[in-house]
C-alpha cells in the first residue's frame, strides 16, 4: 500500500492490521453517507475541503472502540484514527499542531490529495463504529494508492484542511480545550471565515461579572412548592413567598399572565413534572 | 463571603435545595437560583459539573429567544442519549441572596427534544469561570468570579 508518512510518525512501527471482528466495526456502504447534502454541517464546510485527510489505524482496535480518545470525521470523509501508546504524539497539519490526546498516537496518516468528492468509495470501504458516531474509510489490502496519492510525503504544501470540522469533531468528543488550542493557532485568513468567527463565539470562556439584579431567601417558595407538587402535577407556578401568584399548563400562557400582573417582585417560576 | 489567603474567594451566597420538587428524583441534588436574560423570575437549575454544557427547559429557551435562533450545530452525548442541537451564547445570571449575584455570558446548549424541566448548569461555557463552594448541612452556595 502506498502510503504518505508525515513528521513525528516517520519512526513508528507499522503494527499490524487486527482482524476486522475485533474491530467490532460495522460494514456500511458508502452510500449511506453522501458529501455534501443541502443543509447539512458538511455542506457548510465543503468549500474548505481541498483535500481529504485519510488515515488508516493498525493496531488494537479497543482503543478507538472502548475509549472516546479517537479523533474521527464524518464530514468530508477525514478520519484521523489513533492507536494507544505511552508516547505523546502531535499530528502536524499544514503547520498546526493538533495534540491528539497524551495517550494516543496516530499509527499512520495517510494524505491524499483529493476533494472529497474523488474519493472513489471503490477504493475505500466504509466503516462506522457502533455508538460512537464515527466514519472512517480504510483502504482494501488489494488497492493500489494512485501515485498522487503520495504527493504531499514529507512536505505538506499548499493543501487546506477542514479546520471547521475537525473543531465541531473535538466538541462533540467533548475535548473543549482542544478544540480551543486549535481555533487559537488558525491563521488569520481563516480566523475571518464566518463559521470560524461563529465557533470563536461559542468556544469563547465565559465572561463574568457581579450584577445588581439581587434575589431574596427563596426558603418559602422552596416550601410551597414541596407541599404543592401534587396537586399542581404538570404545571408551571409562579410562587412569590408562600403564596401562588399563577399556575399554568403551559410557560406561554404562564408568561402571559405575569405580564398582565406587572408584579413588582420577581418570582421563582418552576414546571412540576 | 468566603477568603482564600485573605482574598475574596466567593461574592454571593444562595440557598439551595437538593430535591427538585415534583420531580421525585431518587437521589439528592444541588438545584441553584439563576435567571437566564429576558426572563421574568427566578428557577432551578442543576448544578453538575459532570454536565459538558449548561441545558435549559425547551419552553424556557423558547422564551428566551434561543430555541429558533442560529447557533452552531452540534450532537453531543448526554445524560439523555445522544442529542442534537446548537450551542448559543446566553446570558445567565446565578441569583444571590446575599452578597452580589454574577451575570455570565455563557454557551449553552439548545436541544428542541431537550426533556422537560431538566436545566442544568454545565461546566463548559459556564461554571468553569466561576469559584463555587458548598455548606451543605446549611444549604447554602457560594460562588464567585474566577479572577
Amino acid at each position: 500500500m502506498a502510503v504518505g508518512i508525515i513528521g513525528a510518525f516517520n519512526e513508528l512501527p507499522h503494527a499490524a492490521e487486527p482482524p476486522e471482528a475485533a474491530l467490532r466495526l460495522q460494514r456500511l456502504p458508502p452510500s449511506s453517507f453522501p458529501l455534501g447534502q443541502a443543509g447539512s454541517p458538511e455542506a457548510m464546510d465543503s468549500s474548505l475541503y481541498a483535500q481529504a485527510s485519510l488515515a488508516r489505524f493498525t493496531s488494537s482496535a479497543s482503543a478507538v472502540t472502548e475509549s472516546r480518545s479517537s479523533l474521527a470525521h464524518q464530514a468530508g470523509r477525514v478520519a484521523v484514527l489513533v492507536d494507544r501508546t505511552p508516547a505523546r504524539v502531535l499530528w502536524s497539519s499544514e503547520g498546526l499542531q493538533i495534540q491528539i490526546a497524551d495517550e494516543l498516537k496516530v499509527s499512520e496518516v495517510i494524505f491524499m490529495q483529493a476533494s472529497p468528492e474523488a474519493i472513489e468509495p471503490e477504493h475505500f470501504e466504509v466503516f462506522a463504529i457502533p455508538g460512537l458516531s464515527m466514519i472512517f474509510l480504510q483502504e482494501p489490502a488489494n488497492v493500489q494508492r494512485p501515485q498522487a496519492a503520495c504527493r504531499f510525503e514529507g512536505q505538506p504544501s499548499t493543501r487546506r484542511t477542514p479546520y471547521v470540522s475537525l473543531i465541531r469533531s473535538l466538541i462533540e468528543n467533548d475535548q473543549i480545550s482542544r478544540a480551543r488550542s486549535m481555533l487559537n493557532a488558525l491563521p488569520e485568513e481563516v480566523m475571518i471565515q464566518s463559521q470560524v468567527r461563529a465557533l470563536s463565539r461559542v468556544l469563547a470562556v465565559p465572561k463574568v461579572s457581579t450584577t445588581e439584579i439581587k434575589d431574596i431567601d427563596r426558603g418559602r417558595e422552596y416550601q410551597w412548592l414541596e407541599e404543592h407538587e401534587y396537586q399542581y402535577r404538570g404545571q408551571w407556578v409562579a410562587v412569590d413567598g408562600d403564596k401562588l401568584v399563577l399556575s399554568a399548563g403551559s410557560l406561554k400562557e404562564l408568561l402571559d399572565g405575569l405580564k398582565r400582573l406587572n408584579l413588582r417582585m420577581r418570582p421563582l417560576i418552576h414546571r412540576f413534572g | 463571603m468566603l477568603q482564600l489567603s485573605g482574598a475574596a474567594f466567593t461574592v454571593g451566597r444562595s440557598r439551595f435545595v437538593d430535591q427538585l420538587p415534583g420531580w421525585g428524583e431518587a437521589t439528592s441534588k444541588i438545584y441553584v437560583k439563576v435567571q437566564p436574560d429576558e426572563w421574568p423570575g427566578a428557577i432551578l437549575a442543576q448544578l453538575d459539573t459532570g454536565a459538558a454544557w449548561s441545558v435549559f427547559d425547551t419552553e424556557i429557551a423558547g422564551a428566551i429567544g434561543v430555541l429558533a435562533a442560529a447557533g452552531e450545530i452540534v450532537e453531543l452525548d448526554t445524560r439523555f442519549g445522544r442529542k442534537r442541537g446548537r450551542l448559543q451564547r446566553v446570558g445567565v445570571t446565578i441569583l444571590a441572596d446575599e452578597g452580589e449575584s454574577l451575570n455570565v455570558e455563557a454557551t449553552i446548549f439548545v436541544c428542541p427534544d431537550w426533556p422537560p424541566g431538566k436545566n442544568f448548569l454545565g461546566y463548559n461555557g459556564l461554571l468553569e469561570r466561576i469559584r463555587i463552594a458548598l455548606d451543605p448541612p446549611a444549604y447554602l452556595f457560594y460562588f464567585g468570579p474566577v479572577q
